[in-house]
């Protein structure tokens, strides 16, 4: 249960912090990038615990 | 000896001081609060109704728009806020810089996340409540009708339906407080996490976890109902053998007096019937009066997310108005799961009531 929890959470944060820091970045030719890579990161969290099944 | 006397005389043998206590706690405006086993015995014997219908009626009206009310505060501070959100947009050009209003907008729709979150981890611990509640009247119910059941005959039907029955409950409380009830609470956490940014990230992932919760409970009672009801058929036909074998056996090998004492065991049989089956309705009636105060409570707060997600749609916050739709839904999922748990324990009880009627 406490597993669940920690994944919840971190999701949780995860996705408030990605969605404050996208407003404020600055425009430019890297935005688009950055986007991509903060939606890599959220992919990450969610599929955590499959890494931890596996090992 | 008049049979009703038989009735009370068995009668004060039970101690049902709990069950009555569960059920005035969980009454509304004591509606039920007069209800005990010997009224409904009496009635039953008299022929009258059970309860007085207009005043039930009048009771569920009463406390559906008193909760109504006390759910429709967060209704207009979620409004407010989200007005104040339609004029930080409209403002925006005027801010010269976009990011300031977007900042401002995300703030909002944070504040307005915690307001949800708080009023549904209320009605999370009410469910939960419920549950317990429900699961504890069963647990308190079956050590007394179960021996009922066993009077009249039914010794097959007591010995497999009672670790059945006491087995199922336990199991679908373990199921539900620990696993559906939060399944639901975490789908709604990510609905409301998703409604801060303009993408989906998780969404599909939410209605993945509820509609898991919402298959899990419905594959439960059905599972436990239907394995329940299966059993009672089989033990049912097995104790009306056992039962017919001995009013025969005592009405030809008994001489003289064997037919009236058979006719006597037939009359004793029938005064305890009536005493299993007023007990089973007492049982049924605090299960829906422990049933009825949270559910109506659940849907008046669903009632008020989806007027309040009717209200914010004009003024112009996609994502608000969607995170409270979808938050109405998940509070009317939670009220769905707790209708079908009563509905199962309601079938349990009607099991026990209709074997050797």
């Amino acid at each position: 249960m406490s597993a669940v929890t920690e994944w919840v959470k971190n999701i949780f944060i995860i996705i408030v912090a990605v969605s404050f820091i996208e407003v404020l970045l600055p425009a430019g030719n890297m935005e688009k990038y950055v986007k991509y890579i903060f939606s890599l990161i959220i992919l990450a969290s969610i599929l955590a615990p499959l890494a931890k099944l596996m090992a | 000896m008049d049979y009703k006397d038989i009735i009370k005389e068995q009668l004060a043998e039970f101690d049902l001081s709990e069950l009555e206590e569960v059920l005035d706690d969980g009454s509304i405006y004591s509606t039920f609060s007069g209800v005990s086993a010997e009224s409904i015995i009496n009635s039953i014997l008299a022929g009258e109704p059970l309860f007085n219908t207009e005043a039930v009626i009048e009771g569920v009206k009463d406390l559906f728009l008193y909760e109504m009310k006390s759910a429709l505060v967060l209704g207009v501070e979620i409004v407010t806020i989200s007005i104040v959100i339609g004029l930080l947009k409209s403002f925006s050009s005027s801010f010269g810089e976009k990011a300031v209003s977007n900042l401002g907008t995300m703030v909002c729709t944070c504040l307005i996340i915690g307001l949800c979150l708080g009023n549904f981890t209320t009605t999370f611990n009410l469910c939960k409540n419920a549950v317990n509640t429900m699961t504890y009247t069963m647990q308190i119910l079956l050590p007394i009708l179960i021996p009922l059941l066993i009077a009249i005959g039914g010794v097959t039907s007591g010995s497999v339906l009672n670790p059945v029955i006491t087995g199922a409950t336990a199991a679908v409380n373990t199921v539900l407080s620990n696993f559906i009830l939060p399944a639901v609470f975490i789908s709604t956490v990510f609905f409301m996490v998703n409604s801060m940014t303009e993408k989906d990230y998780v969404n599909k992932l939410a209605v993945f976890i509820r509609g898991a919760a919402t298959f899990l409970c419905g594959i439960c009672v059905t599972f436990f109902a239907g394995v329940t009801v299966v059993q009672s058929f089989v033990t049912e036909s097995a104790d009306g053998v056992i039962a017919d074998t001995a009013r025969y056996s005592i009405s030809n090998f008994v001489p003289i007096i064997g037919g009236f004492a058979s006719d006597s065991v037939d009359m004793m049989l029938s005064c305890v019937n009536i005493i299993k089956n007023g007990v089973g309705i007492l049982g049924v009636i605090v299960i829906i009066a422990v049933l009825l105060v949270p559910l109506i409570k659940i849907l008046a707060i669903a009632v008020v997310y989806k007027i309040t997600a009717i209200i914010t749609e004009p003024l112009g916050n996609k994502q608000v108005s969607e995170c409270l739709s979808q938050m109405g839904n998940s509070v009317i999922t939670m009220a769905v799961i707790l209708f079908l748990t009563s509905m199962m324990f309601l079938i349990f009880i009607a099991v026990i009531i209709g074997i050797g009627a």
